[in-house]
């Protein structure tokens, strides 16, 4: 074919069926998708950091051979991340639907979805004693999540999320 | 005194405009499996839809399972090109 540049607009999609050889371990892929895994990857990051700064070494010093070399680690990584998951899905499993809903009507952007993240953040503090924090904000600075009055905020804020945080307000909970 | 003769072509037009618009905004919605239109996406955002495909058999398809189903561990999305046309 002359023309070797990916296709972007008109292609069709073949699904190829090579299992891996028998040779490399199993494991159990991560079956969430974008949304939950966005709304996950704070407490993901939280619980595996170790793991995943060891992917990140292993890949830096075996450049250019970092998938064959480091599926130890890889598998590491996966398994990590999914006890993060199921723990989530066993005991906060409605606060992070709300949010992964709320995320994937809105763009995928953390910030129209505060309240949802709240409560989320909220009930995996306490069930998983979890807590998001963002790299690199600067020392004395309050994080944008906990922030009482953003700069960006939703246009319309998600109607399912709005009424489970007056809610949980109603409750005390929050 | 409301102007009603002057006043029709202008319902006229605004009507017209707001079925179009609605109408395309609510195929836009439907295309999407009744979800909000994504943009501004990234290569990242892209190769997750991917994924996504992968895992649900829809581009905006979502779910949390903790464990991948079986067909996920073989499966591949490779874009081919189609036969190029004549014209």
């Amino acid at each position: 074919m002359s023309n070797t540049r990916e296709p972007s607009t008109n292609y069709s999609i073949e699904t190829v069926s090579s299992p891996l050889p028998k040779d490399i371990p199993h494991v159990d892929e991560i079956g969430a998708t974008s949304a939950p895994l966005l709304s996950a990857a704070f407490f993901i990051g939280a619980r595996c950091k170790p793991f995943n700064d060891d992917f990140m070494q292993c890949k830096s010093e075996k450049p250019g051979n970092g998938e064959i070399g480091c599926l130890k680690e890889g598998r590491r990584v996966t398994r990590c991340a999914a006890s993060v998951l199921s723990d989530i899905n066993k005991n906060c499993l409605d606060s992070f639907r709300l949010h992964w809903n709320c995320l994937e009507q809105n763009n995928h952007a953390l910030k129209n979805c505060r309240k949802a993240e709240k409560l989320f953040n909220k009930c995996v503090f306490d069930k998983l004693n979890l807590t998001k924090t963002i790299p690199g904000v600067p020392e004395g600075e309050t994080p944008i999540h906990l922030k009482e009055k953003p700069l960006y905020v939703p246009n319309v804020e998600d109607y399912d999320s709005k009424i489970a945080y007056k809610k949980a307000q109603a409750e005390g909970k929050i | 005194m409301f102007p009603w003769e002057g006043a029709i072509p202008y319902t006229i037009m605004f009507g017209f405009f707001t079925i179009c618009g609605g109408a395309v905004s609510g195929i836009h919605y439907w295309s999407n499996g009744n979800k909000r239109d994504r943009f501004s996406m990234d290569q990242w955002d892209r190769q997750h839809f991917e994924r996504d495909y992968r895992l649900t058999g829809l581009y905006r398809g979502q779910a949390d399972n903790v464990k991948a189903p079986e067909s996920f561990a073989t499966s591949g999305f490779r874009k081919l090109q189609k036969e190029p046309r004549w014209w």
